[in-house]
């Protein structure tokens, strides 16, 4: 059996004097009885020697078979480990660990964890060493002995001393957690925003390497430096006496700590309004005057303050040892549904304006329309009384009056016939002229009229009424 | 031959039953005393029952010319001899006192036995009998329970953890390992998660120290005699003295605190506000880094002093806890928090709900359009308390061995009465309201006016004038008729002079009916 600096020679040490003293006792029989077995009258038959050196042999196992029992019953109780463990565990702190592989015991810490499935004697905090540690690229560790911190491993196969157990574990990956920041505003309303934040362990050398040449890649792709672990491992926050995640470890230290505080300061100090404003928006897209008072916060850039935030962030997190790549706000969102309700019913608002609008748009052109044809119908009028009219002009002599009267009776007659219309817009009108001219002539009614009247259109005025 | 063989055989198989009891059935502390006899005589069967039986020996009966007893007794008494100077050595009849008569006590099975196999070896002088065999004989019984001691004595400092500059370490850690046969254990602790678990369950009021005891790298445990506190121990492993058991656990890592309070503010609404207090005990001048690693150096603390004054300014605080528990003090890191949370009482009446939520007035640059202090410049109200809460902590505690390294006042400060959040979103949706109202109301003009000015047709109003017009000249009779048409042509004329239907006629429209106006005056 090969030994090393860590493997124990005692057991060769005392299997030799054990075999030593076994030969020696024998040796010393044999001399001793020689007498007594080989003459005739022997009363000793030489298979009692045999017998003899046997039953020294069962007694010097039964004592080293008694005192390994011993042993692991103490061991057992002392370490609270089974049966089957305590016997591992004394086997490899009286014997060493073995050198040729399978190395065993041996505790694999990766993903920044121990792995449970090691030996229990290893991992369960209960004893540590003697055995291996096989520390992953992507992890490191401290070591504690005897109630002190022992080491610190980075990346790699070591070498556990007796009773050095890992302290703590250190995961070199980058990090990303998402915390959400609840808050109150500057006007007193419950808040809340999301925030990212990506950040790993400092080191020197993660981000020097170019993959300029396959070959060049470095072998461990995640930084290392001791005096940064141990700092890390040993600035933890104990958050109560008892209790799972009673510890706050560096990552929660960063996140929940320095970022959550940071955040909730930093927004804090502004009012709902500066966050989210649509009202804002809507007057400033409008180029109109708020009367509201107060009035409304021009939002502040959230971009802004990102940016300020992870400045902060990566200034802090040098401080502890940790590089934070970047911070990333959401947006900020009241805690209160009628904020939300509030916000949706200006929303709201605000895209009723152009539905209105067009209704109203719509509303007035019809009435243009209207308008327009009321005054194609007054064109048409004058045109065609003009045109009657413009003969008796030619004569240059005086026109009776009642000739142009009958003109335009004329001129109406021939409209209301041609375009009912136009019989609409004017035939009310010429109704109303005869009845004043009939009450003019007492009962001499030279232009009777249909009694018939059509149905006003919408929009039109009755003259009886206005009358 | 044959019964010697039949020995041997009985013996292994005495052995292995024997053996598979023993572990079956394991030391156990019932938690009374022990009598130091009957602990002796529970580590001789529990340790070395199975070398004491003299079957061994037995064998040896008739290959020498020395009687069957003898050989009976010495086969016995040799293994036991050592066994009992073991015993000695390892204390397992160790008294309380360190008097000589205790010391001397404690040997006296170990003697008494030596001597009586003195005497019966003296007796072997009236037997003639081959000198070397009866020294093989002496080798075969002496020899194996020889090598299970120093086996025991070589192995039990290589189980059980201890620093190497322990004072009589090997001794010590002998004591330990052989008093957990005799049922009257040395207890041992260990320290795990900042509490004290008992791996081995000892009483060490009955003056059985000394105990082990281990923390982890960060603690530090007080110990207690019976009635006085002994002393300020670790971080590592140490021994107990008797009568010495762990007291409190202190955890010299960074602390962090936090809690929830009411109070109530200037304007009489009560909030509901997180408090928090990051502290540690004091750790001196001394920090951890690569160099303190190299050398070994403990976690710092600054003295034990710190620790014992922080440990013994526990308060007794009944409030809120039933009548069992009701004497029980409040933990030692209660401390920084407690202080914390009496001076945010009293601090929290000095602003106005508004004032908690709002930037200290004059703490930054005034924004001269608004009037307002610029957000980014100004301090808030809740972390000017937080200053000066700590600074307060600071003061009361820092002076017991505290190190304040942060804390205030956190998130959320919230008004327990959910009301008065409702409020503070009604006042905010004040100003918003207003915005919607403004546009509806705008609508509302728009249309009225649209509506209006479509009412004022013009046509309709010259047809309405028309009539009027001609209403009141129909006073004339006999000129009616000329009347009506000079005003129809009047109002032809008003027609065409409307902007709009002036520009769709013809330019000789307006001449010529002028002109027939002129025709129809008449005198």
């Amino acid at each position: 059996m090969r030994t090393n600096e860590y493997q124990s020679p005692r057991l060769i040490v005392v299997s030799t004097i054990v075999l030593i003293v076994f030969l020696a006792f024998t040796v010393a029989l044999l001399v001793a009885f020689f007498p007594a077995i080989f003459p005739e009258d022997a009363d000793l038959h030489p298979l009692n020697l045999l017998l003899f050196s046997a039953a020294f042999g069962v007694y010097l196992y039964v004592a080293i078979a008694t005192v390994l029992e011993l042993l692991a019953q103490f061991a057992e109780q002392f370490y609270d480990l089974s049966r089957e463990d305590a016997r591992h565990l004394i086997q490899y702190l009286l014997t060493g660990i073995p050198v040729e592989p399978p190395k065993r015991p041996l505790l694999r810490i990766q993903e920044g964890q121990t792995l449970p499935d090691g030996p229990l004697v290893m991992y369960m905090d209960k004893v540590g060493g003697p055995g291996y540690f096989s520390v992953a690229h992507d992890s490191a560790i401290v070591t504690g002995k005897l109630g002190k911190l022992r080491r610190v491993l980075g990346p790699g196969f070591y070498t556990a001393e007796p009773f050095e157990k890992v302290w703590d574990v250190i995961d070199l990956r980058p990090q990303r957690r998402s915390l959400r920041v609840e808050f109150m505003t500057t006007d007193g309303i419950p808040a809340y925003c999301d925030a990212e934040i990506r950040f790993q362990v400092a080191g020197s050398g993660h981000t020097d390497f170019a993959y300029s040449y396959e070959e060049n890649i470095p072998a461990q792709p995640y930084p290392f430096n001791p005096a940064l672990i141990l700092k890390l491992a040993t600035s933890k926050y104990v958050k109560s006496r008892e209790g799972a995640g009673r510890v706050q470890d560096w990552r929660i230290g960063l996140v929940n700590g320095a970022l959550d505080g940071l955040l909730r300061d930093t927004l804090e100090k502004y009012s709902l309004d500066h966050f989210f404003n649509p009202r804002y928006w809507a007057l400033r897209s409008e180029g109109a005057i708020d009367k509201a008072s107060p009035p409304p916060e021009k939002p502040i850039a959230l971009l802004e303050i990102q940016a300020k935030i992870e400045e902060e962030m990566k200034r802090i997190a040098t401080d502890r040892g940790i590089v934070v790549d970047m911070v990333q706000l959401g947006p900020v969102l009241p805690d209160e549904e009628a904020i939300s309700r509030q916000w949706l019913e200006f929303w709201q608002a605000k895209a009723q304006r152009p539905v209105t609008a067009y209704n109203l748009s719509e509303d007035a052109r019809r009435h243009k329309l209207l308008e327009k044809t009321s005054v194609d119908a007054q064109v048409e009028l004058v045109t065609s009384m003009l045109s009657k009219l413009q003969d008796l002009d030619e004569q240059k002599s005086e026109v009776p009056a009642q000739l142009i009267v009958m003109s335009f009776m004329d001129v109406l007659r021939t409209m209301s016939d041609r375009d009912p219309a136009v019989q609409l817009l004017m035939y009310q009108q010429a109704e109303s002229l005869m009845r004043i001219i009939n009450a003019i002539q007492k009962d001499k009614a030279p232009f009777a009229i249909a009694a018939s009247t059509p149905a006003l259109p919408p929009g039109s005025t009755n003259l009886n009424s206005d009358q | 031959m044959l019964v010697r063989f039949i020995i041997l055989v009985g013996y292994v198989a005495a052995f292995s039953a024997l053996r598979a009891y023993l572990r079956d059935h394991p030391p156990h502390f019932e938690g009374k005393h022990i009598y130091e006899f009957e602990r002796l005589g529970q580590a001789l069967v529990r340790m070395w029952g199975l070398l004491l039986w003299p079957l061994p020996g037995l064998m040896w009966i008739g290959t020498m010319p020395i009687p069957a007893l003898i050989i009976a007794i010495l086969s016995f008494l040799i293994p036991l001899d050592i066994f009992l100077v073991f015993f000695a050595i390892a204390g397992v009849l160790g008294l309380p006192s360190k008097s000589l008569i205790d010391k001397f006590s404690s040997w006296l099975p170990a003697v008494f036995s030596i001597l009586f196999t003195l005497l019966i070896l003296l007796t072997l002088v009236r037997y003639a009998f081959p000198f070397w065999q009866f020294m093989v004989f002496l080798a075969f019984v002496t020899i194996p329970p020889l090598l299970a001691i120093i086996l025991v004595m070589w192995a039990a400092p290589n189980i059980i953890p201890a620093t190497p500059d322990e004072p009589r370490r090997a001794l010590r850690l002998l004591q330990q390992f052989a008093g957990f046969f005799t049922t009257f254990p040395k207890p041992s602790w260990i320290v795990e998660d900042g509490e004290v678990k008992t791996r081995i369950k000892g009483n060490p009021f009955l003056g059985v120290g000394p105990g082990w005891l281990m923390t982890e790298p960060e603690n530090l445990v007080v110990l207690k005699g019976g009635t006085d506190i002994k002393r300020v121990v670790g971080p590592g492993m140490l021994f107990t003295e008797a009568t010495e058991s762990p007291y409190q656990v202190i955890d010299l890592r960074n602390q962090i605190r936090v809690a929830r309070i009411d109070a109530r503010t200037q304007d009489g609404i009560e909030v509901n506000l997180p408090i928090s207090s990051l502290f540690r005990t004091d750790p001196g001048y001394k920090t951890i880094n690569m160099e303190s690693l190299a050398n070994q150096d403990p976690w710092p603390y600054r003295n034990q002093r710190d620790i014992y004054q922080i440990v013994f300014y526990e308060e007794v605080d009944p409030t809120g806890k039933t009548p069992l528990e009701a004497h029980q003090v409040r933990p030692w890191d209660d401390i920084p928090l407690k202080a914390a949370i009496n001076r945010v009482k009293q601090v929290i009446p000095e602003y106005s709900l508004e004032q908690l939520y709002s930037l200290v007035p004059g703490s930054g640059t005034v924004d001269p359009a608004s009037g307002k202090i610029i957000p980014e410049t100004g301090n808030l109200t809740r972390s000017t308390i937080g200053a000066a809460v700590r600074e307060t902590v600071k003061a009361a505690v820092e002076p017991l061995g505290f190190q304040i390294l942060g804390g205030g006042v956190g998130n959320k400060i919230v008004p327990t009465n959910p009301d008065v959040v409702k409020q503070r979103v009604e006042t905010w949706k004040a100003s918003w309201m207003s915005k919607v109202m403004d546009w509806e109301t705008d609508a509302q003009i728009q249309n009225l006016k649209d509506l209006s000015r479509i009412r004022s047709d013009a046509r309709v109003e010259l047809l309405s004038q028309i009539l009027q017009k001609t209403s009141m000249r129909l006073e004339d009779k006999e000129n009616a008729g000329r009347y009506v048409a000079h005003h129809l042509l009047e109002n032809l004329l008003h027609l065409a002079r409307n902007s709009q239907v002036k520009e769709l006629l013809p330019e000789s429209a307006l001449p010529t009916l002028t002109q027939l106006q002129e025709l129809t005056k008449g005198e």
